[in-house]
């Protein structure tokens, strides 16, 4: 028998309420955890700036400005220097995520 | 949905700096007020803010107090995430209904660790930063936001249960469900404030298309100390920019838009904004085009003389178009009009629009005052009694009214306030007058009471 006050209940309910997560939710979710890890994967070698890191990533300098500046806010990425009219972003040592 | 049912003297809808002012000015006299607003924090548009002008003073510096101020009064509740459903004359008061959305977080239990927004694995873009930063699904509106308490963006949720492994003291709560709350006032604020014209109002600017095309308000953000970027950086790439240009009356003084109006605020922001680029970009060439500068207020002119003296290019000419260069620069058709009216081409890294105002909710969908044809609250005695509406008992303030700066946005909050609290007469429990004058003796004041006299013979008029 389910019990109701639950926490876990309570929230499987309320997804049964409001239906199904959107696909494109889902889509979102999934392309910016790939956008991460492309990032992650080329400051590994030290620091880059976004142009730098859209070419190793092969991904939109407009996408990985949004996702780096996510990354630094939740603690991941910190500025390191910059360069010319750009800034370099560095991984910190200890991921909090 | 469950019900509950409050009496208040003034409810006061709107919790930006006017519906602040008011609520406080309202609650030092011994008024019982509801300050109810919609998102979920209060401090509207100006906690958003870097700077305000002439004065230079850090936006948050002034606002927060007045957030805190209004939170922690005794005779003020303030409840946010609250949308006001109706408000109709129920004899000699109001009945309003209102809806106190689900935030699925205990208001009660959270402590603003911000544990669960870093458990959260869904990422968006934050419209508090101009969508130019991220937000997480379970997360806090703000770094100053009022209340510190989290909330679950639910249309975002995916449903994995973090938030709630995270949350050290159990505070989210799937089970919570919109509370339906019948108010009964003695009177109304209507606070309501504003939104700007639309981005991509003018489609010839690129606004909303271009990355690079942004708002005021987004450079607002980007001047911010605590903005998405922690500096001034394009949205495109995250260069640096070398050259930013300023189009003012982008969504004023414009028929096709509806806003035949002047905002009042653009020609001034611009000029801050101009300044504050000049101190964080300092090799930045920065232009202003413009068709007039407005700069009417105490200690305006001197302002916008003091922009020209430090460099800043102003430039009196109408941008016909904006296009996008392949590498995110823009290059702007230009009308030179104070000179022999040719027309030029001027690439810029970025471009700022000067937004106009526009009315930030239709009151109408809630209360039955009149309105003026764009929309801004109606006064039937516009000169002698600006903060009036048709229905008495009902105040406005701050924009709700029309486009206006900060400082006439408090003015005539506090204004809203006194015409209130006439209205009310004495609040209950207010100290008990003489008829025969003050009470107290005159002969007993020293030099440091002066102020509670004054409180005291406002207290006797009220």
């Amino acid at each position: 028998m389910t019990n109701p006050e639950n926490p876990r209940n309570k929230m499987l309910e309320l997804k049964d309420k409001h239906g199904p997560v959107s696909p494109a939710l889902l889509e979102s979710v999934r392309q910016n955890n790939a956008a991460k890890a492309a990032i992650k994967k080329a400051l590994a070698a030290g620091p880059l700036t976004v142009p730098e890191i859209a070419e190793a990533a092969a991904l939109p300098t407009r996408t990985i400005l949004w996702t780096v500046t996510a990354m630094r806010k939740y603690g991941s990425v910190v500025e390191d220097s910059t360069d010319g009219s750009y800034v370099r972003y560095a991984l910190v040592a200890k991921d909090p995520r | 949905m469950t019900d509950q049912r409050i009496d208040t003297d003034a409810l006061v809808v709107g919790a930006g700096i006017a519906g602040l002012q008011s609520a406080l000015d309202l609650a030092d006299r011994g008024y019982k007020v509801l300050l109810v607003e919609k998102t979920a924090s209060i401090g509207g548009k100006m906690i958003a803010l870097s700077k305000v002008f002439p004065t230079m003073d850090c936006a948050s510096c002034i606002t927060t107090p007045r957030m805190s101020s209004a939170a922690h009064h005794d005779n003020i509740t303030t409840w946010t995430y609250t949308d006001v459903d109706s408000i109709a004359p129920d004899g000699t008061a109001f009945t309003a209904h209102l809806t106190r959305k689900a935030r699925y977080v205990d208001e009660d239990l959270c402590i603003g660790c911000r544990l669960c927004e870093y458990a959260c694995p869904v990422e968006l873009p934050h419209e508090f930063e101009g969508n130019m930063g991220a937000r997480r699904a379970a997360y806090i509106p703000f770094g100053t936001a009022i209340p510190q308490k989290a909330l679950i963006d639910i249309d975002a949720c995916v449903y994995c249960g973090k938030c709630e492994k995270a949350c050290p003291t159990d505070a989210i709560d799937f089970g919570q469900e919109p509370v339906s709350v019948t108010v009964h006032a003695r009177s109304v604020v209507i606070a309501t404030g504003f939104e700007t014209t639309p981005l991509d109002a003018k489609k010839e600017y690129r606004g909303g298309v271009a990355a690079n095309v942004i708002s005021a308000l987004d450079m607002e953000r980007l001047l911010s100390p605590n903005g998405p970027y922690g500096r001034v950086l394009r949205p495109s790439d995250g260069k640096i920019p070398d050259s930013v240009a300023y189009v003012q009356c982008a969504g004023s003084r414009d028929e096709t838009l509806g806003v035949p109006y002047c905002s009042r605020v653009c020609c001034m922001y611009a000029i801050k904004q101009t300044m504050l680029l000049s101190g964080s970009l300092p090799l930045a060439d920065i232009t202003v085009y413009y068709m007039d500068i407005r700069a009417f207020g105490k200690g305006y002119e001197q302002f916008y003389q003091t922009a020209r003296s430090m460099g800043i290019n102003f430039v009196k000419a109408k941008v016909a178009r904006i296009e996008e260069e392949p590498n995110g620069d823009l290059r702007l058709r230009v009308e030179i009009i104070e000179e022999d009216g040719r027309v030029t081409e001027a690439v810029h890294d970025l471009v700022v629009l000067s937004v106009g105002l526009k009315p930030g909710d239709d009151p109408r969908r809630f209360i039955g005052v009149d309105l003026d044809q764009y929309g801004f609250v109606a006064s039937p005695e516009p000169k002698l009694d600006a903060t009036l509406t048709s229905m008495p008992g009902v105040a406005a303030a701050g924009t709700a009214i029309g486009p206006k700066d900060i400082v006439d946005s408090i003015v005539e909050a506090s204004a809203a306030a006194t015409k209130i609290a006439t209205y009310l007469g004495p609040p209950p429990n207010s100290p008990q007058v003489p008829e025969d004058g003050l009470a107290v003796d005159v002969r007993e004041i020293k030099a440091g009471d002066a102020l509670a006299v004054a409180g005291r013979s406002e207290v006797q008029r009220g």
